[in-house]
């Protein structure tokens, strides 16, 4: 399963949707900490204190972008 | 139209400056004392120039309002907003009444009593039922020693997890633990359960800590509890946790607090993920003479004041956009306690729902049980908890501190105990965060002499 997928999937059982890419879904602080949790588990990555922030999330490429960077280093 | 200033503005004034905060939404300006002088005259006249870009600005931040303007309206929204919102099933589980820990203070009775498998089902029928009406799934961890019962914490997140992945919700859990038992294992363990926030009490420096917070056996805790925060600080570099660091203050630790705050500081290498909360323990009796009167607490927590803005020393250093986001997390902190609010139970090992940790075995704060297939039934109280504050006394309206308030800061103190006042916190808060704030134009525009034509 590819990066993308993962990430989506992740969203989906949080109640998170994307729409051509964009977030469509108003996310409230339980969503956005559980997600950013799980994605830390998922990838064995740390989000940096710069990148914990909701404009992240709003695409789906760009939240792609940073966890395949992360995950690299 | 005619306008006003809003009730409930806080006007600070320092030297030739005023800084002006809301706390409907946190907003705040900076402008010289002449420029709020002459508006001031000018909504006292009938000629206000009301086309100039000041009062679009001051309008925008709700801090002048059409004169017809209800105040108290927006109030009663947001208390509806904040405590009968659905956003999160909120629930406190006493996993057991034991403890490793005999604290001086303690206000629990430590019976070894832990919550039996058929109270676990029930509590997770509970969820299965109830999860459908909520955006998501908060559990706290309570004793006791909540880490007395792991196992059971594993068992009951594999099952709320499943809940909550089945309905497309998101899940989290916090932890209240005295912290002897959070070596990293455990931590790594807790992890993996979703526990993301903790708070974890230590009272000053080594002696005084160890002084109030000791094992069963006499051994004061302080050692363990830091080389344990000191692992996790060193070993997992995850940013998204956070740890409370609660600080009780009696007049016996008061004038060591900074050594402590700086000791603690130093040793975590200013790791931000730790937060320090001082609270002042008072007490109107003279059953423990380390602790303050009802009357001195706000003097200590304007001493405090200055020891708080360490979290925020760097302040007018750091960019616009991170002031505003640590201006997010203050707010954050502010909200009402949660003892007021629908969404929220305390489930006590026998079932017994209640409201309020710190008061579970008063009778006030029980408000009815759970039964073995996963439905509540409530008792008259409940409802004194979540609409009490509706019910506000009189001196709330126009206190400068009810749109955070919003009368729900303490239900127990507010609307059982029925006090005149139990909003000291907020007001030194409020006083906190403008003197913080105004330091950083991200959150605190300055209003400069010659904009606006003035």
């Amino acid at each position: 399963m590819d990066i993308k997928e993962k990430i989506l999937e992740i969203m989906d059982e949080n109640g998170v949707e994307y729409e051509d890419g964009k977030l469509v879904t108003d996310l409230e602080s339980l969503q956005f900490v559980s997600i950013m949790i799980a994605l830390e588990d998922c990838f064995e990555i740390t989000f940096p204190d710069d990148m914990i922030v909701l404009e992240r999330f709003l695409y789906i490429e760009k939240l792609c972008e940073a966890v395949s960077q992360l995950t690299q280093r | 139209m005619e306008y006003r200033w809003n009730k409930y503005l806080t006007v600070k004034e320092e030297d030739e400056w005023v800084t002006l905060f809301n706390p409907f939404n946190y907003a705040m300006v900076k402008s010289p004392k002449k420029i709020k002088k002459r508006i001031d005259d000018e909504l006292a006249s009938e000629h206000s120039n009301f086309s100039m870009g000041i009062y679009k600005e001051l309008l925008d931040k709700g801090m002048i309002v059409e004169n017809d303007f209800r105040e108290e309206q927006l109030v009663e929204a947001l208390y509806i907003q904040n405590n009968h919102n659905n956003d999160v099933l909120d629930l406190l589980i006493f996993l057991t009444l034991d403890c490793n820990f005999a604290c001086r203070y303690c206000f629990e009775k430590h019976e070894k009593v832990y919550i039996d498998e058929k109270m676990q089902d029930a509590i997770i029928k509970f969820v299965r039922k109830n999860i459908k009406s909520y955006g998501g799934l908060q559990i706290s961890w309570f004793g006791g020693e909540p880490l007395l019962a792991i196992d059971t914490i594993e068992r009951m997140t594999a099952e709320f997890k499943k809940i909550c992945k089945d309905n497309k919700k998101s899940y989290l859990a916090s932890m209240t633990t005295n912290g002897s038992l959070l070596n990293y294992d455990n931590y790594l363990r807790m992890k993996k359960c979703g526990v993301y926030s903790y708070q974890i009490t230590i009272d000053g420096v080594k002696k005084s800590h160890d002084s109030q917070r000791f094992f069963r056996g006499g051994k004061g805790s302080f050692d363990i509890i830091m080389k344990n925060l000191l692992e996790i600080h060193k070993n997992d570099k995850t940013r998204i946790m956070s740890f409370m660091i609660r600080t009780n203050i009696t007049k016996a630790n008061a004038d060591e607090v900074d050594v402590f705050f700086e000791f603690f500081d130093n040793l975590l290498e200013n790791d931000s993920r730790f937060i320090h909360v001082p609270q002042v323990a008072w007490s109107g009796n003279d059953a423990d003479t380390s602790l303050y009167y009802t009357e001195e607490v706000n003097g200590v927590y304007e001493k405090l004041s200055e020891n708080l803005k360490r979290d925020f020393k760097d302040i007018d250093k750091v960019s616009e956009n991170m002031a505003m986001v640590k201006l997010e997390l203050v707010k954050a902190r502010m909200k009402p306690c949660k003892s007021g609010k629908r969404n929220h139970l305390g489930i006590m090992p026998d079932g017994t729902l209640h409201m309020c940790e710190p008061h579970y075995n008063e009778k006030c704060s029980q408000v009815g049980y759970l039964k073995e297939d996963g439905t509540t039934e409530f008792n008259e109280q409940y409802i004194k908890w979540v609409t009490g504050a509706k019910e506000r006394n009189r001196e709330c309206y126009g206190c400068t501190a009810l749109p955070i308030c919003l009368s729900a800061a303490c239900p127990y103190r507010m609307s059982i105990k029925k006090e005149k006042s139990a909003c000291e916190n907020t007001k030194e808060s409020i006083n906190q965060i403008i003197s913080i704030f105004s330091k950083n134009e991200g959150t605190c525009p300055l209003i400069k002499e010659d904009e606006y034509g003035y």
